[in-house]
């Protein structure tokens, strides 16, 4: 594809040219001032994943591009005064609400706006004089908002990062813990299964073994796929959360979790009678097992939090 | 909601999640590779990327919770940028499904079992009570027609000298639909059923019907045509269910069954059982139109049952259109709709079991200090609140 970086270069220069007149408001920014722009961008979220796009799939890229957003961050970074009074009167309700949201109280909030608004001005200079602005690095893929809550959300778990990860996840860590061996024992304990202790053993047992086989059966499905059962399993979000995630509607999501449940269920069974040598009734008495222990997981988490068992009103 | 073999692989993944949740997130800050920057983190929470770059970006949010959390974030205060290039190939499939699986959900069940036995006590008290034959026809009649999905075929407009086809056209419908119901799980049950329709009753109300007007019935069936939906939804949950249930039902509609039905009740067996389903579904909408008589024991009973029935059976096919009267509010990024005096969190499903705790409790204010946003939530909404936590429910009394 020798050949092919010039006409790529046509292209980008003629959407640059459609960007411009796109925008609603161009700041007397030039075809050149965006070009390194516009390009950088089409590498980095084109070609580099797809070398050999076509060229109609690189101007439909290329016509995408959010064209105002784009014109403004330019403009911005290059010192436009006009250019920063629209930045600041269109967007401050969104960096606020988007620290507030990240920052735990409103001091902090307070503080994480500061910043964010610092690091758009940039702090430091670069070589030519010009301030380093974080806008440099806005590419008019995305919407400017949600860039900028992008940039909040990150400055807020950096922050978050260097002040609590190690107290935080050591607590998690211990908790989760403690949660755990104590719904073991309570498993253990409870009714259900027997009292005999080597049952309770082996039932341990086939329950750590179903779960190994769970976590390879998850880690055979697409990146979809599994990045659905980490979005609702793992961080609790809600279908329609998690729908806007994948960027598909609450209903899809709910027929592709089902088809998921579907597969995992085979994959499962396959895996324990395959490789553990199960047979199929025990298999399905092992599942049904798992679904009646997790009511029971409720307790033990308050527990552990040191909330006895008196306290817990009768249900 | 879901079948139970789905549930229990549901089970499976939350209590392994709970589990693994810690360790895989420190797993992955070694083993992901570089994070997201903030214009690819929200240019995919916008869904504006390529899919070859978007799917780079996935295997990396997959192993990544903090990128994915901001992601989460940001998709979620995007709003709807659906792209539904990525859409399922079997929609239909899964949507019956769900919808009958809303039918069997325990919540429903709960409350269509007794109000079935109220309706079932009622008719047989009716046709006791005024000597037998004209009113055991008239409450035959009224459940064929219930039970006809033909939204015309409606609230006793037929003349009612043509009463005597009309029992024998649409009553085996009726029997028809108990059977299959009962068919596919218990093959047993259908001859039963079959043979419960005694020649002599149903003889003796075809005989009648042709005979005999039946104003009053009519004056009724106007009076009370969504109580009748709701009770032809909960019969039907009830007719369709795998389990016991299903028999009362069969024996409800057979006993006055017509005379042929032994032959008229191969028809389904031919049938497709997804058709049936379907239809079912969609009798449950149409019938509104449907007539019933009312009396007056069961009605106030059945109006409590059908408020229950309304709020708790989520997710059904058409609770969109009767949530219309609720009272909804937003709190902390989540939505509550107030049922029967409590704030549900829309999170909660039925199959939840949920934690009670009192407030004021020690048990709420343990809760509360390690989880102080359920508090938070608590206060502002006041009185009961069921909400879902982490994947768990709590009742907060």
């Amino acid at each position: 594809m020798p050949n092919r970086a010039p006409q790529i270069d046509k292209l980008i220069a003629e959407a640059a040219e459609r960007l411009l007149a796109r925008a609603d408001e161009s700041y007397h920014l030039s075809v050149e001032d965006i070009l390194p722009r516009v390009r950088a961008c089409v590498q980095k979220y084109l070609l580099k994943d797809a070398p050999d796009s076509s060229d109609h799939a690189i101007v439909e890229f290329l016509d995408q591009l959010q064209a105002g957003d784009l014109c403004l961050a330019i403009a911005c970074e290059r010192g436009e005064s006009s250019a920063w009074t629209d930045l600041v009167e269109r967007y401050s309700p969104t960096v606020r609400s988007a620290a507030r949201s990240a920052a735990g109280n409103e001091d902090a909030a307070e503080d994480l706006t500061q910043s964010i608004w610092a690091e758009l001005h940039g702090l430091r200079l670069r070589e030519d004089g010009r301030p380093a602005s974080k806008l440099a690095y806005y590419s008019g893929r995305g919407s400017l908002a949600g860039w900028l809550r992008a940039v909040v959300s990150q400055l807020a778990v950096d922050q978050h990062r260097k002040q609590a990860r190690l107290v935080q996840t050591e607590d998690d860590a211990d908790f989760d813990r403690i949660a755990s061996e104590t719904s073991d024992d309570k498993a253990a304990g409870t009714p259900s299964s027997s009292p005999n202790p080597e049952n309770a053993l082996a039932s341990k047992r086939a329950r750590q073994e179903m779960e190994r086989a769970l976590a390879s059966a998850i880690q055979a499905m697409d990146d979809e796929d599994r990045l659905l059962v980490k979005l609702y399993y793992f961080d609790n979000l809600r279908l329609r959360e998690a729908g806007a995630v994948l960027g598909v509607h609450e209903a899809t999501a709910s027929r592709r979790l089902t088809r998921v449940h579907a597969e995992l269920r085979d994959r499962v069974e396959k895996i324990l009678t395959s490789k553990h040598g199960w047979s199929t009734s025990e298999t399905k008495s092992a599942f049904a097992e798992v679904a009646l222990h997790l009511e029971t997981d409720l307790e033990p988490l308050l527990v552990s939090k040191g909330v006895t068992s008196e306290n817990l009103s009768p249900d | 909601m879901k079948q139970p073999e789905y549930n229990e692989i549901d089970s499976l993944l939350r209590s392994w999640a709970g589990r693994n949740r810690s360790v895989s997130g420190e797993a992955a800050r070694n083993s992901a590779g570089a994070h997201l920057d903030a214009d690819e983190l929200s240019s995919y929470a916008e869904g504006a990327l390529p899919p070859a770059t978007r799917a780079r970006y996935t295997s990396h949010l997959v192993d990544c919770d903090d990128c994915r959390k901001v992601v989460a974030e940001l998709a979620v205060a995007a709003g709807p940028t659906i792209k539904e290039s990525l859409v399922e190939s079997t929609p239909e499939l899964a949507g019956w499904r769900k919808a009958l699986a809303a039918f069997l959900s325990p919540a429903v069940m709960r409350f269509a079992l007794p109000a079935l036995v109220l309706v079932v006590v009622g008719a047989i008290f009716f046709a006791s009570r005024s000597g037998g034959n004209r009113e055991s026809v008239a409450v035959t009649n009224q459940t064929s027609q219930a039970a006809t999905p033909a939204p015309n075929a409606a609230a006793g407009s037929q003349p009612s000298n043509d009463s005597s086809a009309q029992v024998v056209t649409k009553a085996p419908r009726t029997e028809a639909d108990s059977t299959a119901a009962n068919k596919e799980v218990k093959a047993g049950e259908k001859a039963q059923a079959q043979t419960q329709a005694t020649p002599d009753s149903s003889a003796v109300s075809g005989a009648v019907a042709s005979k005999q007007p039946e104003e009053p019935k009519k004056e009724r069936a106007a009076e009370s045509t969504e109580e009748e939906q709701t009770r032809v939804a909960q019969r039907r949950a009830i007719a369709d269910a795998p389990a016991p249930p299903a028999k009362p039902a069969a024996e409800a509609s057979s006993r006055g069954g017509p005379k042929d039905s032994n032959e008229v009740a191969k028809q389904p067996a031919g049938r497709d059982k997804e058709d049936r389903k379907r239809e079912a579904d969609y009798a449950t909408d149409s019938v509104a139109t449907a007539g019933a008589p009312t009396s007056p024991k069961d009605s106030s009973k059945n109006d409590d049952d059908r408020q229950k029935t309304k709020s708790l059976a989520v997710g059904r096919a058409n609770s969109g259109r009767r949530d219309e009267t609720e009272e909804t509010r937003n709190v902390a990024g989540r939505h509550f709709s107030k049922q029967d005096g409590v704030w549900v969190d829309s999170a909660y499903k039925s199959s939840m079991s949920a934690l009670k705790v009192r407030r004021n409790s020690d048990q709420y204010r343990a809760l509360v200090a390690d989880e102080p946003e359920i508090g938070a939530i608590a206060n502002q909404l006041k009185g009961e609140v069921l909400l879902v936590w982490k994947g768990r429910a709590y009742h907060i009394q």
